[in-house]
């Protein structure tokens, strides 16, 4: 008996196997073709111009107001606390998408101690803390305070609009103690902790994320 | 009588191991969800939300890789070694030496305390300027000058500098007898705070 189950079961899943092979059998159809159109993904890209503006560069403030110096080798500057640095570079955006919205903002570990040494360690700690961005443009809208921008293209779309990031780093003066982790011990340090050091500015970016 | 005895009897059924079992299947959906997620992931991107990065070329050629460097706080004491000898109650004696900042910032002077002070009825204090046309002395706190870093980025408009200052001695009217002939070991201790 049970076997005879068996064997039913196994028949009627193979008939509808077959009937499933090529339209039906026992019933009148037809079929006709919808004309959809296309749907067409939108773009999100943050690139660098083919030339440099030549108003991208360095300039510094000594302690963080008066006239901005420019400097034209930032790797050769020897910075002190209270230093202001202003990094403007202009970078071509492309946003597309009719209800693409998106943010800005600089890419984490844009600023790395340049060897794990103390005072490296200590003053990518201070540097990183104070680094912000801003950004101007078509479509570019500040999201409060909070350091981050919104890009809105609209039915329309950007591309390779250009956009002015200014990138704010300080270094601080008469800041609060840092906190820096290392692979075995934590350190509390303060200014004078990051005297000689160096920072490598190699992983500095800028993210554009859909929202 | 013979005692009836029965020995219990155990039937040991050995059930077959369904191939649906729970476990079976908790087996294959980990295995399958454990794939997909490899082969997502090996992929690359994210599948979520459109995204870019681009870097900022920070370097003033337009290179990527730069460097910030902070620098350094540090006096020198150009010529600290003064010997003032003859000295007796109410006269004064001077002498000029200079200090300079060696770091990069530019360091406010100020007096933070003397060694030597009325030891054998010795008034000590240091004044800026030269001892020809001193300030105003101070036996302790600021100076009310700075000493100017020569690698400053400003170091066009303010050049470095060396900073003239003057130390002032002067023997007490009202020090003892005992002060006669004696020797007195002074020295000054300069603190620069970067301004």
């Amino acid at each position: 008996m049970n076997k005879l189950i068996k064997g039913a079961v196994a028949t009627a899943a193979g008939v509808a196997l077959l009937m499933g092979g090529a339209g039906t059998f026992a019933y009148w159809n037809d079929s006709v073709g919808i004309t959809g159109g296309t749907i067409t993904a939108g773009n999100l890209k943050v690139a660098a111009p083919a030339t440099a503006p030549s108003t991208d560069g360095w300039t510094v403030q000594k302690n963080g107001t008066g006239t901005a110096t420019t400097v034209s080798t930032i790797s050769s500057f020897v910075a002190s606390p209270g230093d202001k640095f202003t990094l403007t570079k202009t970078v071509n955006v492309t946003a597309t998408g009719n209800n693409l919205t998106a943010t800005l903002a600089l890419g984490a570990g844009s600023i790395t101690a340049a060897t794990t040494g103390a005072a490296d360690v200590a003053l990518a700690a201070y540097l990183t803390k104070t680094a912000t961005i801003a950004a101007s443009g078509t479509g570019i809208a500040a999201i409060g305070s909070t350091g981050t921008y919104s890009i809105t293209p609209g039915t329309a779309g950007i591309t390779n609009s250009p956009v002015t990031v200014t990138v704010t780093i300080t270094y601080p003066k008469d800041a609060a103690t840092v906190t820096t982790a290392g692979p075995n011990s934590t350190a509390v340090l303060n200014e004078k902790a990051s005297m000689l050091g160096s920072v490598n500015l190699a992983g500095l970016t800028v993210t554009v994320d859909q929202q | 009588m013979p005692r009836l005895t029965q020995t219990p009897s155990v039937t040991v059924t050995k059930r077959r191991r369904s191939l649906f079992s729970f476990s079976n299947i908790l087996k294959s959906m980990v295995t399958v969800t454990v794939a997909i997620s490899l082969s997502v992931l090996a992929a690359g991107g994210t599948y979520a939300y459109l995204n870019s990065a681009q870097t900022i070329p920070a370097g003033s050629a337009g290179g990527a890789s730069t460097t910030i460097k902070s620098g350094s706080a540090s006096l020198v004491i150009t010529s600290g070694a003064a010997a003032l000898s003859g000295l007796y109650p109410g006269v004064t004696k001077t002498a000029d030496f200079t200090v300079s900042a060696s770091g990069s910032a530019d360091l406010a002077l100020s007096v933070s305390s003397i060694v030597g002070q009325g030891v054998n009825g010795l008034d000590i204090k240091v004044a800026p300027g030269t001892c020809a046309a001193p300030g105003t002395a101070v036996a302790a706190g600021s100076l009310g000058v700075t000493a100017v870093a020569a690698t400053t980025y400003d170091s066009t408009t303010t050049p470095a500098s060396t900073v003239p200052l003057c130390l002032v001695v002067s023997m007490l009217s009202s020090a003892s007898a005992s002060a006669a002939g004696a020797t007195t070991s002074v020295s000054v201790n300069l603190t620069g705070v970067q301004s």
